[in-house]
């Protein structure tokens, strides 16, 4: 009974601050100040983020995210800000989860507009893998599979023997390529506690590298 | 109000220090000097790029505000575990959370905030962030431009200025000795052919170490002119850019009795002012640090007291 009693509670408190949401979007779009703010604050970093993910997709620059972000920003407030009132609370999405949404969606959109204009055509082309480069004959297939394996093989007894923040280092430097700054800002540690999470991966790694060679 | 930022949320949990052990030796930052494949097991832990998977396509969006309250620590567990879970298997939202790492651009930040919905200004505002990126990127760059230009060519522009300096004399005779009364003609001393002159010149501030070497050059003539060179060898060099000159007032003064002018200016080379008017010997070498102080020559010191 406390147990339903608490979920209800939680419900209620969720769907209020999303009807605060969208009352602050109806305030903004009606030159309330404050309000205007107050979104600005809330939704710029998130298209910023998005943007600058997309843009890491296709490999743009820094300078890119700042102009994609304010694009898709004015995206937003078209037609009397019509994306952002289509923002429904009922649909269970917060606020900043919507935007990010449009704000990707948009950042696509207006990247493919702009590299078509650039190039003549709007298509985006994959690069090859660069781990597996099928002109050396030492990574055929039969190398690549047995090297994936033996890496698979490497990951699962990482994740078995790591928690779930050493895991999460893990992905983000040795599977996501980031460095270990950017893995520090994305978690919101300090440098120092990712360095004790890949001194102890390796730990790990070597070990297990002595135990299977 | 869920802000991103780079550095760690106030109101965060602290970060998992604690679930690391303390008694590891300290970890290497990257690979060891030499070595640019670092460790093996870096070498080793760096393939597993190869396995990484792409997202699962039935994941679903994930929610921005789940990941914001996530790093801010603001989840319960069961929710934070979701995150995570989501976080271990799609590389896409791990982009993401790297994304919302780095700090928001507070230029576009601001111009967002000043930017009213509604008017010509918002677009105007918004869209014209290059423009002004532009701007000031030039305006600063001719900033700097003329910042060094002016390091650069100050030597040639402009001779070295040298740094304040305070000149002390001493000597001359007593005033009953020369029965004349100094502070009537509004002079400090009076001098005869016996005094001897010290003219003590110092820097305001020790110079700090090897620099420029200032050198004083001294004049002495009557107020209107013409001035004399007094002999070099009479200044001697002292301990931290110290000057001191001293001799015989009949080796500086000459003519009949009367007000003279010691002229000092300093320089980083010997000045040669001989033959001017004080006026003209400061006009000539503005780039000179000058000194002056005028004195009574009293060519016979028998003689009757000089009139006021």
């Amino acid at each position: 009974m406390p147990l339903s009693l608490l979920f209800v509670l939680t419900l209620a408190v969720a769907a209020l601050a999303m009807h605060r949401d969208r009352r602050m979007i109806d305030e903004a779009l009606a030159h309330s100040g404050p309000a205007w703010a107050q979104l600005v604050r809330r939704l710029m970093p998130v298209i910023q983020a998005r943007t600058r993910r997309w843009l890491w997709r296709v490999g743009g620059g820094a300078a890119e995210v700042e102009d994609l972000a304010q694009q898709v920003w004015l995206r937003l407030l078209e037609a009397e800000g019509r994306a952002l009132r289509a923002y429904d609370p009922e649909r269970g999405m917060s606020l900043e989860g919507y935007v990010g949404l449009v704000a990707e969606r948009e950042a696509g959109n207006l990247l493919a507009m702009g590299r078509a204009q650039k190039r003549g055509g709007g298509r985006v082309t994959a690069e090859a893998d660069a781990g597996l480069n099928t002109g050396d004959p030492r990574t055929g297939p039969e190398a690549a599979a047995t090297q994936r394996n033996t890496l698979g093989a490497l990951l699962a007894h990482l994740d078995t023997a790591l928690p779930v923040r050493g895991q999460l280092v893990l992905r983000l430097l040795y599977v996501d390529g980031h460095a270990p700054p950017e893995a520090a800002a994305a978690l919101g540690v300090s440098l120092q506690v990712v360095h004790n999470w890949q001194h102890r991966i390796r730990e790990l790694a070597r070990a297990w590298q002595q135990t299977h060679t | 109000m869920n802000v991103p930022n780079s550095s760690p949320p106030a109101h965060a949990p602290p970060p998992d220090e604690t679930e690391m052990p303390t008694t590891d030796p300290p970890p290497a930052a990257g690979p060891a000097p030499g070595d640019p494949e670092g460790p093996p097991a870096d070498a080793l832990l760096r393939r597993l790029v190869l396995v990484a998977t792409p997202a699962a396509p039935d994941a679903g969006p994930l929610d921005d505000a789940l990941l914001l309250r996530w790093r801010a620590g603001a989840l319960d567990a069961d929710a934070a575990e979701a995150v995570e879970a989501r976080l271990l298997a799609d590389p896409e939202a791990r982009a993401l959370l790297v994304a919302y790492g780095v700090p928001p651009a507070i230029e576009a930040l601001a111009a967002a905030e000043g930017a009213h919905p509604g008017g010509p200004s918002a677009v105007a505002r918004a869209a014209s962030l290059r423009q002004r990126r532009w701007r000031w990127g030039l305006g600063g760059a001719a900033v700097l431009a003329a910042a060094l230009a002016a390091i650069v060519l100050r030597p040639y522009a402009l001779p070295d200025t040298p740094p304040p300096f305070h000149l002390e004399l001493a000597g001359g005779v007593a005033t009953s000795r020369a029965q004349v009364d100094p502070a009537a003609e509004g002079l400090r001393r009076t001098f005869v052919p016996t005094s001897v002159i010290t003219l003590r010149l110092a820097p305001d501030t020790p110079p700090a170490g090897a620099g420029t070497l200032w050198l004083p050059s001294v004049f002495a003539g009557s107020p209107e002119g013409p001035l004399l060179a007094v002999p070099h060898d009479a200044l001697t060099a002292g301990d931290a850019g110290v000057w001191r000159l001293r001799t015989s007032a009949a080796r500086v003064f000459q003519g009949p009795s009367g007000p003279r002018v010691l002229l000092v200016g300093v320089a980083a080379t010997p000045l040669d002012v001989a033959g001017l008017t004080p006026q003209a010997a400061r006009a000539a070498h503005p780039e000179a640090r000058w000194f002056d102080v005028t004195v009574w020559w009293q060519a016979d010191p028998d003689a009757p007291p000089r009139s006021p």
